[in-house]
């Protein structure tokens, strides 16, 4: 995220599912960055840490009570003329972007089929009116089960963007 | 009898070399593997260990902090130990609050190590359908060792 989206502190915000904003059939867009993408297998796949929250302090500095992971609206960002390099910009070059439903993730079940449910908040920011956040219902931090059956979900869906060795 | 891994605390993961004092618990065959405790026997170190090893040394590099050092000693005293030997490569990439994770996966069974620059370990498993686990290293079912093992045998 850019230097100049920093900064904004203010109370902690409740996290809410967004059952009304963000419907269950929305396609939520996860950049994945090639640290994360196993190249060694063809096609490339988003292993389970590309899944995981941002630190505490990235949460606190956009003002959000825990860890979060961030997605995009995919409806949302096709609205504002699905500019890749708006969200693909940010990152490091070669990341890719998987698209995972609302509806798999507030439904998600563990590989083991353990229910391991995600909320889904819209939270605009400067620059990405489409950004939300995504959160494990069940544990303050998303745990692996919940990480590796995002990562399966992803990879049954195919690549929305291949991501690229660099 | 006593459990290699109960045998280690968590401590001895982040103190380099600390698989070097290892007891004499090495099973002599498979079947002791499955029956007992006792780790399994490889003469040699995993055979992808020089390209863990400069992957570790890259994501170090990259995370630009100190503070990571540790978990990357962790880590790689848990991926050096010759339980590993036959277990595939692993997918090894950085934890965002702190530390490296190593994914293995084979034959179904996936098992998911993460170490945290704070010292805590911690291991998902998952074994098909028939077991699903989550927890910390020091209290993986039957031992990490037995799980290596289980990876290098899985088909």
């Amino acid at each position: 995220m850019p230097s100049d989206l920093r900064g904004h502190v203010e109370a902690p915000r409740c996290l809410t599912d967004d059952l009304h904003l963000i419907d269950d059939r929305e396609s939520l867009l996860r950049v994945i960055q090639p640290v994360f993408v196993n190249f060694a297998v063809s096609p490339p796949k988003a292993q389970s840490n590309g899944f995981q929250d941002q630190t505490e302090e990235e949460a606190a500095r956009w003002s959000l009570a825990r860890p979060c992971a961030s997605v995009a609206v995919r409806s949302i960002w096709e609205g504002y003329g699905s500019d890749l390099d708006a969200i693909l910009g940010h990152f490091p070059a070669g990341s890719g972007l998987v698209a995972l439903s609302a509806g798999d993730l507030r439904t998600l079940v563990t590989p083991g089929g353990q229910k391991q449910p995600q909320g889904v908040m819209l939270d605009p920011r400067p620059g990405s009116p489409w950004h939300a956040v995504i959160w494990d219902r069940t544990a303050s931090r998303r745990p692996k089960s919940a990480m590796k059956a995002m990562a399966v979900l992803a990879e049954a869906a195919g690549w929305f963007i291949l991501p690229r060795k660099v | 009898m006593t459990s290699l891994t109960s045998a280690r605390s968590r401590s001895d993961w982040f103190t380099p070399h600390a698989t070097a004092a290892l007891g004499p618990t090495a099973a002599a065959s498979a079947s002791e593997v499955v029956d007992t405790h006792y780790r399994p026997l490889h003469p040699t170190t995993p055979r992808w260990l020089p390209d863990v090893a400069a992957r570790i040394g890259r994501l170090l590099l990259d995370a630009q902090s100190l503070a990571e050092a540790p978990a990357a000693v962790a880590l790689w005293n848990i991926l050096r130990d010759s339980a590993w030997a036959a277990a595939p490569e692993p997918f090894v990439s950085p934890v965002n609050q702190g530390g490296f994770s190593a994914e293995f996966e084979r034959g179904g069974l996936h098992l998911h190590l993460e170490v945290l620059s704070n010292g805590e370990a911690s291991v998902y498993l998952y074994d098909g359908a028939l077991f699903e686990w989550e927890g910390d290293l020091d209290e993986v079912p039957d031992g990490i060792e037995k799980w290596a093992w289980r990876l290098g045998h899985a088909v």
